[in-house]
């Protein structure tokens, strides 16, 4: 037999070197390398690909908004003012010094000497400091 | 050995799929490749370790270009080419101790691991004859041959995956075929003896 035609006796198929191969070819690749080869191609799925600059995209957009958020804040708010009875309290304590007579005594020259919108201002505080006090009619 | 030849080139179909994004298509692709690959591999660098190892890369690799998939030839051509260069990069890697055209012709104290001979004759020893005889055969020989039984290849297609006139691939396949019928005739022939015997 020529050596072309061994050949392509071979190629035909099913030559007995051929089921001699078959018989003793067995050997698989270990578990390990099919779950490996899996991961792998799973983890470059283009779906999953495409999510991840998206992803990135989504957390830049949201640093840079928290960025934003601090720079252009409005200043903070000063502290509340004290509530207005407070106020009134210690502008109280520290007018409670004038006798009352005496203070309704010099509003009265202040309204002689027509300083009438300083008056009125001093009558105000009067009567934060002494809201219980009956005025006569004249002051 | 010839399933992937029988199956048609649907295998194209699932590539295209998994290309796509199916990694199903992918997980289909890679059961009915995978003990060819395996074999080829394992034959051709006759060490389970580093047959393991270059077995991950060529799916690496595949994974990696699956966006440049083309089907322009047969899926197990494509699969193959890249196994092939996967090997023979391996071989570079190790180009001082390049394979020997002649078997085990490399000392002890020089070769790499997958090439000292004790290792490739202790390889072989595990293996029938006619799978030591194929060990025994020059890489260029035993590649042609392995393509062929694996994966169904054609002696066109085998000159495609080896980069290789036609012409070069059907005198490696000749060779090998040769080598290996003839190791085949010598170790059946002690069984046929016995068998003579009793019809006389």
């Amino acid at each position: 037999m020529s050596v072309p035609d061994e050949l392509n006796e071979y190629l035909q198929g099913e030559s007995a070197l051929s089921r001699a191969y078959r018989r003793e070819s067995h050997e698989l690749p270990p578990p390990v390398l099919d779950r490996a080869v899996l991961e792998a191609a799973r983890g470059a799925d283009p779906k999953a690909q495409c999510l991840r600059p998206m992803a990135f995209a989504a957390c830049v957009l949201l640093s840079f908004a928290m960025v934003l958020a601090v720079v252009l804040a409005p200043a903070p708010k000063p502290a509340p003012e004290p509530p207005h009875v407070m106020r009134v309290r210690l502008y109280s304590e520290a007018n409670t010094a004038r006798k009352p007579a005496e203070w309704l005594a010099e509003i009265t020259a202040l309204r002689r000497q027509g300083r009438f919108q300083q008056a009125a201002q001093e009558m105000r505080r009067f009567r934060l400091a002494y809201p219980s006090y009956v005025v006569p009619s004249e002051e | 050995m010839l399933g992937a030849m029988r199956l048609g080139d649907d295998d194209a179909d699932l590539m295209l799929r998994y290309r796509n994004g199916d990694t199903e298509a992918f997980a289909r692709l890679y059961a009915r490749h995978k003990a060819a690959l395996y074999r080829y591999l394992l034959r051709q660098v006759r060490n389970a370790g580093v047959a393991s190892d270059l077995f991950q890369e060529v799916w690496s690799r595949l994974i990696a270009t699956r966006s440049r998939y083309e089907p322009r030839a047969k899926f197990a051509t494509f699969l193959f080419h890249i196994a092939h260069n996967c090997a023979m990069d391996f071989f570079r890697r190790n180009s001082t101790h390049a394979e020997p055209e002649t078997e085990l012709d490399v000392s002890v104290a020089e070769a790499p691991e997958h090439l000292r001979p004790d290792r490739i004759a202790e390889f072989a020893e595990r293996q029938s004859a006619l799978l030591a005889a194929l060990a025994a055969l020059p890489r260029e020989q035993r590649e042609a041959f392995v393509l062929h039984e694996e994966s169904g290849l054609s002696v066109e297609e085998i000159a495609r995956v080896t980069d290789v006139p036609a012409e070069t691939a059907k005198s490696r396949l000749r060779y090998a075929v040769r080598k290996l019928k003839s190791s085949l005739e010598e170790t059946e022939e002690p069984a046929a003896l016995p068998l003579r015997v009793r019809t006389i």
